[in-house]
């Protein structure tokens, strides 16, 4: 299919269904997915817990667990291959370079046994390997090696290794963390990840995947434990990936605030579907799904003497017991007899806006 | 699994012990000399010992002995450990200083030692080993149950009791008891096996259970001479406390996740 | 009568650093975590005072010190004209009856083996002997429904509900007592959007029926928007600005106020945030910086900043900054300050 090799786009997601086995019923995560993603674009991922984009987020870079997930069809593909369909060896040469991911807790992705410059080290060293054809083994160990500078960063100066108690890491470790304005960023090539704070951490991350310059981000809630002014400048270091080295980005967020803050594209999920998909400004301004225009609602606050803010009734559907035809149809205000009865496909209703809804339909 | 052998034992024990012996196979204490030391065969499903007594009963009326020892001792250790040990995790202070440190000092004496100790001193019975027997076993379940309870008061709901004023003695008996119960059980459950072979030992050196009543560590003692000649002697009880022991372990392992009620809800 | 529900003055919490024994006995001076440090100000009957504030600033220690959970270092905290810092024992426990608090996250907050009659009715047990006629059913009854719980689950355990109903139970919890005061730390962030501005009308309607005064402490100045009169913002132990929501919010006259709302994203594309609002890190509260606690990242900081500690001034009606500036911000002459080059 034409599709699958476009250019145009970094990744492909066609009809991927993904079910989780439990002890008595399927809980299911993921229903008919499909989504494209162009090159250069941040998508944002919006929805509440339940919703799927998480796991979504998990398949594509494959290090969802299966079992007890299955899953059930479709394919993911990347650079003209099927991430479903690959070994876990050919996986972890796509990950890293090609896609990598960063998470809402920076603490656990870091190796509390290394120092941040090791470990930016290491990703020089990933990167670097794999330019030269070497495949990066499990058990290599990577060492801080001198590289032969380029002739740029000859003349910016940082020609030589950062020497200090004895450890050498390499110039591009420190270069990456001066361009995530980390300030003072030699002493912190030596500390250890139990001693930043919760925006530095998350900063490393980002710099070491711009480091490993990969061709596709995913960024699961990568603010949603950071204070608010820490969460203004990891944003726009996100931009900056994108910016510098084209990476796309999916952004996976709980608030849409922050979607509209960073993203080009923005897809609102709800019960394991995309429910709405369009360019940032189409979302908030002429939306079109009730579940979007609820949720819309919840994010803006009014003051407490301007009066109360309509809330969606009801709660986040159970995923082992859906409701029939239209997911949301229980907590709808706009719901009639067809919601109850047909679910409603993801159709292009404008140029570039999807939605799944007999309402637009 | 292990709740089917642990069960097994139990009701075995039950049933031995209320009808005083009545439903073995053989009377367990009567001498035949004649049919000494025979191997397992249709009649005897393990063979004779020394004094022509079947084996088989007698080590099946040892169950009731060694559940009663078992069952005692971890059952009083609990109860102990329990209120010892919540109290002083969550007052803390002084008292938690005392309770903790006569803890240690029990503690400090190796465990066999202690019970020997005091086994011999108040003079060989099966009563007796289970008076010795429990100094040795409360004082590590102190340890966990005030771990737990240190852990527990940490919690939120806790401290949303306090708030809503609710007296100490409330919080520490409704929720840290509650909720640091099914570790100690687990925990206990593990330990059964562990008061059988430690009561056997006694019995093994004399101190336990005496002559003629059957238990399995004095079974195992009493034919340790008969390993080469006549090895059913010495091994079946043996197995005997083997089995037990590891029903008992499975047993908590079973046990741990019936107690949560949030995994309970699984099978719901 | 008094005029305010709730009185602090001076109120600091510090924490003894644990390990620390080394370098106390070298430096010859006790480490101290402080979290609280000098905090002072009212709130009044039936008003909801907002505390906001991010990692660090203490207001989760401050909510649980007014409650008297944590009995505080220094200062006074009156309740209803009543001075309830010297109160121990049974006369604190008594006291609690009117003042209660709602915790963050629901599932920790209630006991995972208790079901939800017990955890509603806790409450009345512990006062049990003050109260013999009460008709605990009948106030089941009546406070489930305010909080818009059905009563067929009665007998169900916390992990059978849903995060919102969750969240329900443990303002029934609160509630029952019949309190005047509650401190809510939080309650919405630990639920998804849609279910916060259900629990969030929810607190509101119930504030209009009982007349409560509520100290709401959160991350997100949004939230605080939508439920407070007026805000206090917390820095580092301190609070650094306080006033009306809007004049807070709009008006800013406070430094890192002004950074705080201009990092706060709002849901449209068109708005952008700024996103360099503060350089680096937030200090460490065992090693508080001398002078303005806020001088080490403060783009305007001049040399007074340095050295001495700005107490809070009413720069405008009843709108309070705890910065030598402030009267600058308010006429918009700050840009008149020399702007600090940012460092290193």
């Amino acid at each position: 299919m034409s599709q699958t090799s476009d250019p145009n786009h970094v990744l492909s997601i066609e009809d991927l269904t993904v079910t989780y086995r439990t002890f008595n019923r399927n809980v299911i995560a993921l229903t008919n997915l499909s989504l494209n993603v162009p090159r250069s674009t941040i998508i944002a991922i919006v929805g509440e817990s339940g919703c799927g984009k998480s796991t979504l987020g998990l398949t594509i870079i494959g290090l969802l667990q299966r079992p007890p997930a299955i899953v059930g069809g479709g394919k993911i593909i990347f650079d003209g291959n099927d991430i479903l369909k690959m070994s876990e060896s050919q996986l972890s040469r796509v990950r890293g370079t090609g896609i990598s991911m960063i998470f809402q807790e920076p603490m656990s992705s870091l190796d509390p046994v290394y120092t941040v410059g090791q470990q930016l080290t290491e990703a020089i060293d990933v990167r670097e390997n794999r330019k030269s054809g070497r495949v990066y083994g499990p058990f290599e160990r990577a060492s801080a090696r001198q590289d032969a500078p380029s002739l740029a960063s000859k003349l910016a100066g940082s020609g030589m290794s950062v020497r200090r108690l004895k450890r050498r890491y390499n110039a591009g470790a420190l270069e990456a963390l001066e361009k995530v304005q980390i300030s003072d960023p030699r002493r912190v090539l030596d500390k250890y990840p139990h001693e930043l704070s919760g925006g530095m951490a998350q900063r490393v991350m980002i710099a070491g995947a711009l480091l490993e310059r990969p061709a596709f981000l995913i960024a699961d809630e990568p603010t949603s434990a950071l204070d608010v002014t820490t969460q203004a400048q990891v944003l726009s270091l996100m931009r900056q990936l994108r910016d510098e080295i084209g990476a796309s980005i999916l952004f996976i967020t709980h608030d849409l605030a922050v979607a509209a803050q960073i993203a080009d594209q923005v897809i609102v999920m709800y019960a394991g579907e995309i429910v709405e998909q369009a360019g940032v400004k189409e979302i908030f301004h002429a939306n079109l799904h009730p579940y979007t225009e609820g949720l819309l609602k919840s994010f803006s606050h009014k003051y407490k003497d301007e009066g109360t803010m309509e809330a969606i009734s009801g709660d986040v559907p159970n995923l082992k017991n859906l409701p029939t035809g239209c997911r949301f149809h229980p907590r709808c205000k706009y719901a009639f007899e067809r919601c109850v009865r047909e679910h409603p496909e993801l159709l292009n209703v404008r140029e570039s806006h999807k939605v799944a809804c007999h309402l637009r339909a | 699994m292990g709740a089917v052998i642990a069960t097994g034992f139990l009701i075995l024990a039950i049933s031995v012990w209320i009808t005083n012996n009545a439903i073995l196979p053989f009377n367990i204490y009567v001498i035949t000399p004649s049919i000494a030391l025979q191997p397992p065969s249709f009649a005897h499903f393990l063979g004779t010992d020394d004094l022509g007594r079947d084996l088989f009963s007698r080590i099946l009326a040892a169950a009731p002995i060694d559940a009663e020892v078992a069952l005692s001792v971890v059952g009083s250790a609990v109860v102990f450990g329990l209120i010892l040990g919540s109290v002083a995790g969550y007052v803390g202070g002084l008292v938690e200083e005392i309770i903790m440190r006569v803890t240690d000092v029990f503690l400090a004496f190796p465990g066999l030692v202690l019970a020997l100790a005091i086994a011999s001193a108040l003079g060989p019975s099966v009563f007796n080993s289970i008076l010795a027997l429990t100094p040795v076993w409360w004082p590590s379940y102190t340890r966990l149950a005030r771990g737990e309870a240190l852990t527990v008061k940490s919690r939120q709901f806790v401290e949303a009791s306090r708030a809503s004023g609710q007296t100490t003695g409330h919080i520490v008996f409704k929720h840290i008891i509650p909720n640091i119960l099914p570790v100690l059980l687990v925990y206990a459950t593990l330990d059964i096996g562990n008061v059988i072979l430690v009561f056997s030992v006694l019995s093994f050196i004399g101190l336990g259970a005496q002559p003629p009543l059957p238990e399995w560590g004095l079974l195992t003692s009493q034919g340790e001479q008969y390993l080469v000649s006549a090895p059913w002697y010495p091994i079946a009880p043996a197995v005997a406390i083997l089995i037990v022991a590891i029903g008992f372990s499975l047993l908590g392992d079973g046990l741990r996740d019936v107690l949560d009620p949030r995994v309970r809800g699984l099978f719901s | 009568m008094p005029s305010s529900i709730l009185e602090v003055q001076n109120l600091a919490k510090y924490y003894p650093v644990r390990g620390a024994m080394v370098s106390s006995v070298v430096k010859k001076e006790k480490l101290w975590v402080k979290a609280v440090d000098d905090v002072s100000f009212t709130l009044g009957f039936n008003e909801t005072l907002g505390l906001v504030g991010e990692s660090g600033s203490g207001k989760t220690t401050l909510g649980r010190a007014v409650l008297m959970l944590d009995a505080p270092t220094r200062g006074e905290i009156s309740f209803k004209g009543e001075n309830i810092t010297k109160l121990k024992g049974e006369d604190l426990r008594l006291k609690r009856r009117e003042m209660q608090i709602v915790f963050q996250d629901p599932m920790s907050s209630l006991d995972p083996r208790q079901r939800l009659r017990d955890i509603v009715l806790e409450p009345l047990i512990a006062f049990q002997k003050y109260n013999k006629n009460l008709d605990q059913r009948k106030l089941l009854s009546e406070t489930l429904a305010s909080v818009g719980l059905p009563e067929d689950n009665l007998l169900r355990f916390p992990h059978q509900f849903s995060g919102g109903q969750r969240q329900r139970i443990a303002i029934a919890r609160a509630l029952i007592l019949n309190p005047q005061f509650i401190v809510l730390d939080e309650p919405t962030s630990a639920l998804d959007s849609s279910i916060q501005t259900q629990i969030l009308n929810l607190l509101r309607r119930i504030q209009e029926e009982r007349k409560l005064s509520y100290l709401f402490i959160s991350h997100n100045v949004n939230v605080v928007k939508y439920m407070a009169d007026r805000i206090a913002v917390m820095y580092c132990g301190k609070i650094i600005e306080i006033g009306k929501t809007r004049d807070v919010v709009e008006n800013p006259l406070h430094p890192y106020t002004i950074a705080l709302i201009s990092s706060v994203p709002q849901p449209d594309p068109e708005k952008s945030i700024n996103e360099k609002p503060l350089q680096g890190e937030i200090p460490s509260p065992v090693n508080v910086p001398p002078g303005c606690r806020f001088h080490p990242r403060c783009p305007y900081a001049q040399d007074v900043c340095k050295t001495t500690q700005p107490e809070l001034i009413q720069a405008d009606s009843g709108h309070w900054s705890a910065c030598h500036f402030a009267n600058d911000f308010k006429e918009g002459k700050h840009a008149a300050l020399t702007v600090k080059q940012p460092n290193n």
